[in-house]
C-alpha cells in the first residue's frame, strides 16, 4: 500500500488536482468505501489513469493530503491572525486547538468515515502521517516559545515528550469531537478550554518542580546521612 | 475502548464535585457518629454541638462547588434553614463563578455569532475578563465614546445545568432532609429559572423591557443594552461607571445616602411585583451598582420571575395585615398556597395553621407599617431565630407535602434578599412607596 509521494512543486495543474480530490471524497462518503480500483475511478471521473498518477500515488495518498490540508488549512489561517502573533503559548495552543475543530468540523463526515475505517489514531495510522508531523512541528515552535518566556518549566529528558504527549492529546480531542453531540460542539469547546489549561498548568513552574526538587533533596540528604 | 477514554475525560470538573459531596456526607457522618458516642457517655449533649459542626463542613464543601450546582446547594440551604444564620447570610452574598474563559475561545465564540472577532468590533476590547457573570464573564470594551460591558457565556453551560442539577437530587434528599416530592417540585422550578439564565436573547429582551418599564422609579439607572452586539451567547451593555453595593457597603455608605439606596431599591421591587409582575429575583449587592451621583445602578436581568396571576392574588394577600382577622380567609389563603392540605389529620392541621400563622407574621410585620426601620438587629435576629427553630421542627421534615407552592421559591428569595441589603443599608423605608401617592 505504501505510495509514492509526488513533489507538489512539480507544475501539476491545481484544477485536476482538486477534482480528484472532490471526486474521490464524494465517493467515498457516498459508499462509505474506496472506489474499487484506481481504473474504475478513473473511468467515472473521464480522465486517464496516467493523469491520476501524475497527481497521486494511490488512493490513500489523496486521504493523506486532504487531512494534510486541514492541518495547514488551521496554521494558515493562525499565521494569517494578526492577535496570535502576541498570544502566550497557553493561548496560542487554546486557538490552534479551536481553529483545528472548526477546519475539522468542516470536514466532519469526511473524518468520520476515515475514523471508523482507520485504525487507532494514537498509533497515528498511514492517512494521519502528514497532518500529524505538520501538528508536531508547529506545536514544537509555540513550546520552544514558551520555554524562552518562562512560561513552560524547563525540564531536562522530560520536555522532549512534550510535542508527544500534545499529539496524545489531540487525539483525544478528537475522538471528544467524534461523539460530541450538544449543539455546535459546545462541550468539545469547553473540553479544549479545560484540557490545554490543565496541560499548561502542568508543564508550567510549579507544583512538578516543586515535588521533584524536594525529591532530590531529600535524596542528597540521605546519601550524607 | 474509545469510547470510554473519552467519556473519562469529560467531566474530570464533574468527578470532583461528586467526590466533593461523598467527602462531605462522609463527614456529616463522622459528625452523627461522634454525636452519638458522646450521647452514650453523657446523654444530655446538646444537638446544638451536631448543628454546629455539620453546618461547618456543609459550608465549607458547599463554598467550593462551582456552578449550578452551588447554586442549588446555596438556595436550598436558605430554604430550608439548614444553615444557622450567620451561614446563611455569607451564602447569600456568595456568587457562584466558573473558571475563567480564555481570550481565544472569547474570539471564537465572537466569531461563531457575528463572523468577527472582538477586536474589529470593539475599538478597545480588555483580554482578561473584569468581572465574573451569572454563568460566563464580564470584559470591558470601548467603541466610540462609550464604554460596555460585554457579557459572555462558558460554553455548555446550559448542558451542564441539568447534569448538575441530577447530580445535587440524591445529597439534597439526605442531607438537606428533603421528600422526594417537595425536593422535585423545588428542582424543577430552578431548573427552569437557571435554563432562562443560560438564554441570552431572553434575558436581552427583558434586560430591555423591565428597564424600560421601570424607568419611573426615581434615582434608579439601567444600562442601555445592544441587541446588534448580543447573540446567545454574548450580551452587550453600557459599561455603569461606580462601586458594586457590595464593596460599597464594606466601606461604608454615608446614612443619608444609604437612605435614598434602600427606598430606591424598596421602590423599585415594590414596582416589579405589583406593577410588573415580574422581579429581578436576584438581589445580590453585586447586582446593584452605586453610581457616582448617588442613584441605584441595576444590572443581570438574567434570573426573572414572572409572577402567575392567581398565584398573585393570594400571595400578596399574605402581606395584608387585615387577613388575621379573619379566620376564613387566612384557612382559604393557606390553603391556596399550599401551607395546609384538605386531607391532613386535624392535627397537622392545626399545627401547620399555628406555624404559618407566625411565620407570615414575622416575614411580613415591615407591611404592617407605615415605614419600618430594617437597622433593627432585634427584628432580624427574632427572624433568624425563627428560620432556625422551623429548621428543626420535626413535623415539617416529616411532611410528605410540600408545604408551600413553588411560585413562592423565588419571590421569598427575593424577599430574603432585599431584607438583608436594606439592613446592611440599616434604612428606614417608607412602606407605601411614593410612585403610588
Amino acid at each position: 500500500m505504501e505510495t509514492t509521494r509526488k513533489s507538489t512543486t512539480k507544475k501539476a495543474t491545481p484544477s485536476a488536482r482538486k477534482k480528484i480530490v472532490r471526486a474521490y471524497k464524494d465517493v467515498l462518503l457516498k459508499t462509505g468505501k474506496p472506489p474499487a480500483s484506481v481504473y474504475s475511478f478513473c473511468l467515472d471521473l473521464g480522465i486517464e489513469e496516467e493523469e491520476f498518477y501524475s497527481e497521486f500515488g494511490s488512493f490513500a495518498g489523496i486521504e493523506r493530503e486532504i487531512w494534510k490540508e486541514i492541518m495547514n488549512g488551521t496554521i494558515r489561517r493562525l499565521s494569517a491572525d494578526k492577535a496570535f502573533q502576541g498570544f502566550t503559548a497557553r493561548e496560542k495552543m487554546l486557538a490552534l486547538c479551536y481553529t483545528l475543530i472548526e477546519e475539522l468540523t468542516r470536514e466532519r463526515s469526511f473524518v468520520l468515515v476515515q475514523l471508523e475505517r482507520g485504525g487507532k489514531l494514537e498509533l497515528a495510522p498511514p492517512f494521519l502521517r502528514d497532518f500529524r508531523e505538520a501538528y508536531l512541528s508547529f506545536t514544537e515552535k509555540i513550546l520552544q516559545e514558551g520555554q524562552e518566556t518562562g512560561e513552560i518549566a524547563r525540564r531536562p529528558y522530560l520536555e522532549r515528550g512534550y510535542s508527544r504527549l500534545f499529539w496524545l492529546h489531540l487525539v483525544s480531542l478528537i475522538m471528544f469531537w467524534k461523539s460530541d453531540d450538544s449543539p455546535a460542539f459546545a462541550r468539545t469547546d469547553a473540553y479544549v478550554e479545560k484540557s490545554v489549561q490543565l496541560a499548561f498548568d502542568l508543564i508550567g513552574k510549579g507544583i512538578v518542580d516543586s515535588a521533584v526538587d524536594l525529591a532530590r533533596f531529600m535524596f542528597q540528604s540521605r546519601r550524607q546521612v | 475502548m474509545k469510547e470510554e477514554e473519552e467519556n473519562h475525560s469529560i467531566p474530570v470538573s464533574k468527578v470532583n464535585r461528586v467526590t466533593h459531596f461523598l467527602t462531605t456526607g462522609a463527614r456529616i457522618g463522622r459528625n452523627y457518629l461522634r454525636h452519638y458516642g458522646r450521647k452514650l457517655v453523657d446523654p444530655d449533649t446538646p444537638r446544638d454541638l451536631l448543628h454546629e459542626a455539620n453546618a461547618d463542613d456543609i459550608y465549607a464543601s458547599l463554598s467550593r462547588l462551582k456552578g449550578s450546582a452551588l447554586k442549588v446547594a446555596q438556595m436550598l440551604s436558605m430554604d430550608r434553614n439548614l444553615l444557622p444564620a450567620a451561614y446563611q447570610r455569607k451564602f447569600a452574598m456568595a456568587q457562584y463563578s466558573v473558571p475563567p474563559l480564555s481570550y481565544p475561545l472569547v474570539v471564537k465564540t465572537f466569531r461563531s455569532s457575528f463572523g468577527k472577532g472582538p477586536e474589529e468590533i470593539f475599538d478597545t476590547f480588555t483580554h482578561k475578563a473584569v468581572n465574573a457573570a451569572s454563568m460566563g464573564q464580564v470584559h470591558k470594551a470601548t467603541l466610540g465614546k462609550r464604554t460596555l460591558a460585554v457579557k459572555i457565556q462558558y460554553p455548555g453551560v446550559a448542558d451542564s445545568v441539568k447534569s448538575d442539577l441530577a447530580m445535587v437530587r440524591p445529597i439534597a434528599l439526605s442531607m438537606f432532609h428533603l421528600s422526594p416530592t417537595e425536593y422535585d417540585q423545588f428542582i424543577s422550578e430552578v431548573e427552569a429559572r437557571m435554563l432562562e439564565e443560560t438564554d441570552y436573547q431572553l434575558e436581552l429582551r427583558r434586560s430591555i423591557a423591565l428597564s424600560e418599564k421601570s424607568k419611573v422609579i426615581p434615582h434608579v439607572v439601567f444600562p442601555k443594552y445592544y441587541p446588534e452586539y448580543s447573540s446567545s451567547r454574548i450580551l452587550t451593555m453600557d459599561w455603569l461607571e461606580g462601586e458594586p453595593l457590595g464593596e460599597a457597603l464594606k466601606s461604608g455608605i454615608p446614612s443619608d445616602q444609604a437612605q435614598v439606596l434602600g427606598q430606591a431599591m424598596w421602590n423599585f421591587y415594590h414596582f416589579q411585583m405589583h406593577q410588573l409582575r415580574a422581579v429581578h429575583a436576584d438581589p445580590h449587592p453585586g447586582n446593584f451598582i452605586l453610581m457616582p451621583d448617588g442613584k441605584l445602578g441595576i444590572i443581570d436581568f438574567g434570573c426573572v420571575k414572572e409572577i402567575p396571576d392567581a398565584f398573585y392574588s393570594s400571595y400578596f394577600q399574605l402581606h395584608d395585615p387585615s387577613l388575621f382577622d379573619d379566620e376564613q380567609r387566612k384557612i382559604r389563603v393557606f390553603s391556596e398556597l399550599g401551607f395546609i392540605y384538605p386531607d391532613d389529620s386535624p392535627k397537622d392541621r392545626a399545627f401547620f395553621i399555628d406555624l404559618f400563622t407566625q411565620l407570615v407574621a414575622l416575614l411580613g410585620r415591615p407591611f404592617r407599617f407605615e415605614s419600618f426601620d430594617f437597622a433593627d438587629d432585634r427584628y432580624f435576629a427574632t427572624l433568624y431565630d425563627f428560620g432556625e427553630k422551623v429548621a428543626n421542627l420535626k413535623e415539617l421534615r416529616r411532611s410528605k407535602r410540600p408545604r408551600g407552592v413553588r411560585d413562592a421559591i423565588y419571590l421569598n428569595r427575593t424577599y430574603f434578599g432585599l431584607y438583608t441589603i436594606l439592613h446592611d443599608l440599616k434604612v428606614r423605608v417608607r412602606i407605601k412607596p411614593s410612585y403610588e401617592a
